[in-house]
């Protein structure tokens, strides 16, 4: 992920560009599970050379399956990077404001020829989280909520080989808060997009967003909240 | 629970500041009108403000402070200040959600030689950059038509 600008304060600066290869994460997948299959076929040859043929066989078999399924990941992670170019998020501004409506540019170029197609549609979900931790005795337990889920319309066209298009994006004043990352409290915000023919092994991929504790002023539709509620009732009982 | 400091006045321009600024406070310690019995007389050394927030719900609590202003008195336990205490531009904003709260406070103590401290935390909202003039509560706003 590039990053320029400021990346956390009141004021938004600059720029932004994100750029990411879906099939990074896959090849550590692919190699993690290979990798895991290499030291259970080295466990069924000890097997083996120990005389416990049944078992030998059957956990080899078992080890041989997993490396080719490692092995398949792995060959499709080298496809995806042999026939796509990473996907690039333009951003107007960053970080991104509460009640801002910024236009993301997406773009993603294929290494190979494929069909122009002037209508693609991306289905992409905006989330913000808030998780928690706390300790249960020597246990820490972590919960999460997920507080904002907005569906923005990302529309664009394949032409020259080349996926570009809008993304609406949309922060919320009335739901979620700014990206927050304290030691036991955490709120971040993500946009999902699931890529469907823009790529060959992974529907969807995350990109990190970065919500700062600035207001749109442009953005009138909102009124300040009702009081909380007194004591620290809501959340113990 | 601390007491309030009797002889110890103060006036906040406003409960609602903006990240990257700051809330405007005036402090005055003097003799009240018909003040005739002063436990804390000589022991009174400095009153100390602070901007302090603390996580709530059902996280583990988190807090943290910003600055740390000490206003000296004599040796009456007198004195008086105006202090602007700053909220820096990546602090946290009051925050009212539905695993956390984010609650602010500024921390008035009188320091007592050999006694337990005088003090008194104020309620206040830091509001994100712009919002001074929406912003009452704790984030976030509703849905509506201003």
């Amino acid at each position: 992920m590039a990053i320029t600008g400021s990346e956390y304060g009141g004021v938004p600066v600059g720029a932004h560009v994100i750029t990411k290869t879906a099939g990074s994460m896959s090849a550590k997948i692919g190699i993690g599970i290979a990798s895991i299959g290499a030291i259970a076929f080295g466990g069924a040859l000890v097997g083996l050379l120990a005389g416990a043929t049944a078992f030998g066989v059957a956990f080899g078999l078992g080890a041989v399956i997993t490396i080719c399924i490692g092995l398949y990941q792995l060959q499709r992670a080298k496809d995806e990077e042999r026939l796509w170019h990473p996907i690039e998020l333009h951003f107007p501004t960053w970080g991104l404001p509460l009640g801002s409506n910024p236009q993301v540019a997406v773009t993603r170029a294929s290494k190979k020829p494929i069909p122009d197609n002037p209508h693609v549609e991306i289905v992409a979900a905006v989330r913000c989280t808030e998780r928690v931790k706390y300790d249960v005795g020597s246990d820490t337990k972590t919960e999460t909520e997920q507080v904002v889920l907005d569906r923005p319309r990302l529309v664009g066209a394949i032409a020259n080989n080349t996926f570009q298009g809008t993304l609406d994006l949309s922060i919320p004043v009335d739901r979620g808060a700014p990206t927050l990352s304290l030691h036991h409290n955490e709120i971040f915000w993500e946009l999902s997009l699931q890529l469907g023919q823009l790529t060959t092994i992974q529907r969807e991929m995350t990109f990190d967003l970065l919500v700062v504790a600035a207001i749109d002023r442009a953005e009138q539709r909102f009124v300040d909240a009702p009081p909380p509620p007194n004591g620290l009732a809501p959340y113990d009982a | 629970m601390r007491s309030q400091d009797p002889l110890l006045s103060y006036t906040l321009a406003t409960e609602v500041a903006e990240v990257g600024s700051g809330f405007h406070i005036s402090i005055s310690r003097s003799p009240a009108d018909g003040e005739t019995n002063d436990k804390t007389f000589g022991k009174a050394r400095s009153v100390r403000v602070e901007l302090r927030y603390e996580t709530d719900g059902r996280g583990d609590r988190d807090s943290g402070k910003f600055g740390s202003y000490e206003v000296p008195l004599d040796r009456f336990g007198m004195g008086s200040a105006d202090l602007f205490v700053e909220i820096p531009p990546d602090a946290p904003i009051s925050y009212d959600g539905v695993l956390m709260r984010i609650q602010y406070v500024l921390r008035i103590r009188t320091d007592l030689q050999i006694s337990i401290d005088h003090g008194i935390d104020l309620d206040v909202v830091v509001a994100p950059t712009g919002g001074a003039g929406t912003y009452r509560y704790p984030h976030p706003l509703t849905s509506g038509t201003i």
